[in-house]
Formats: C-alpha cells, sequence, structure tokens
C-alpha cells in the first residue's frame, strides 16, 4: 500500500495562494484584505519589516513551522503569518512612524518609566473635549 | 480595576491631529485597553510583550 505525498511545492503559485488564502476566514481588521493581498508569502511579509523586526518575525515562524511538523496542525503557522501580514502593512505604511513606536515600547519596558512628557489620557481626553 | 494610560509626547500629537471620527473610535479602544488590556493579541505569542527585538 502507498499513500500518496504531499510535497510542498515552492515553485507552484497556486499552491502557496491556496494555502494563503486560507488564513482569514473573517477578516478582523480593515487592513486584513489589503495585507493578504500584498503579503502573500512569508517572504514577502520577511521584506517589508525593518531590520529590528526579522529576527522576531523569524523565530516566530520557525516556532510555528515546528509545531505544524509536530502537530500536523496549520493553526500557529496561520495565526502566525496573519498577525505578522499585519505588522508587514502598518511597517510599509509608515516605517518612520513604525521605528519610532517600536523604539518608545522598547524605552518603556526597560526603564519601567512613561516616557518624559507623557500625560495621561484622561487628561488628554478631557483636552480633546470626549 | 482599571488601568491608567500615558500617552507619550509623539502619540498626543499624532492623536491631536486625527479627524473626529478617528478620536471616537480611539477612545472607545482606550477605554477597552484601561478596562481589559490582556485581552489584546499579542504579535508574537512566545514573547507577548516585545515592542522589539532589541
Amino acid at each position: 500500500m502507498t499513500a500518496t505525498a504531499h510535497l510542498p511545492e515552492p515553485h507552484r503559485s497556486s499552491a502557496a495562494d491556496s494555502d494563503v488564502a486560507g488564513l482569514e476566514p473573517s477578516p478582523e481588521w480593515a487592513g486584513d484584505a489589503i495585507a493578504a493581498e500584498r503579503f502573500g508569502s512569508p517572504e514577502a511579509i520577511r521584506a517589508a519589516l525593518l531590520p529590528e523586526q526579522v529576527s522576531e518575525f523569524d523565530a516566530a515562524f520557525d516556532a510555528a513551522l515546528t509545531a505544524a511538523r509536530q502537530t500536523l496542525h496549520l493553526d500557529q503557522l496561520r495565526h502566525v503569518l496573519h498577525m505578522w501580514r499585519r505588522m508587514a502593512l502598518m511597517t510599509e505604511r509608515d516605517p518612520d512612524g513604525h521605528r519610532q513606536m517600536l523604539a518608545t515600547a522598547a524605552e518603556v519596558q526597560r526603564t519601567g518609566q512613561p516616557r518624559p512628557g507623557s500625560v495621561p489620557w484622561s487628561e488628554l481626553k478631557a483636552e480633546l473635549s470626549l | 480595576m482599571s488601568y491608567t494610560l500615558d500617552i507619550d509626547p509623539a502619540a498626543r500629537a499624532r492623536i491631536q491631529a486625527l479627524p473626529p471620527a478617528g478620536v471616537d473610535a480611539l477612545a472607545e479602544a482606550m477605554t477597552v485597553l484601561s478596562l481589559v488590556p490582556e485581552r489584546g493579541e499579542p504579535i508574537n505569542a512566545a514573547n507577548p510583550m516585545a515592542g522589539s527585538t532589541s
């Protein structure tokens, strides 16, 4: 008895497309459809990221591939690509802003303190008459 | 229990430049964040606190 082997076909875009197409069964973010169109492969996602984001994407993608091999389920892989596709789109739309956001987050995480000049949201909310 | 959200000067400037509809949507998101910040989905589940790799 023989089993049919479903080997990956990296040069067949149709195979890749069909796998990627199932990743967004119900878009939760307005940019999901655009992100899915723009970043149909892990390679495209990676290319859109900032250099400082790449190693984190590589680690998440690698862990998801390992999980897929071990569990024979693609859920985690789909989830990772879905989330990083969003990150790729946000990065592509405003690379400087995204770089600044990452630096700010890293600084706040490192110091454990709000950045100088920060105000509580309640104060800004009042200022905006909300 | 609710959390205090601190808005840094760069974010403040961007928020002040938002159109009214954007500000309203952001206010709703801020309300959710101040009440249940843990409900958000991290980009990297293996490192949910990550702001960057640095």
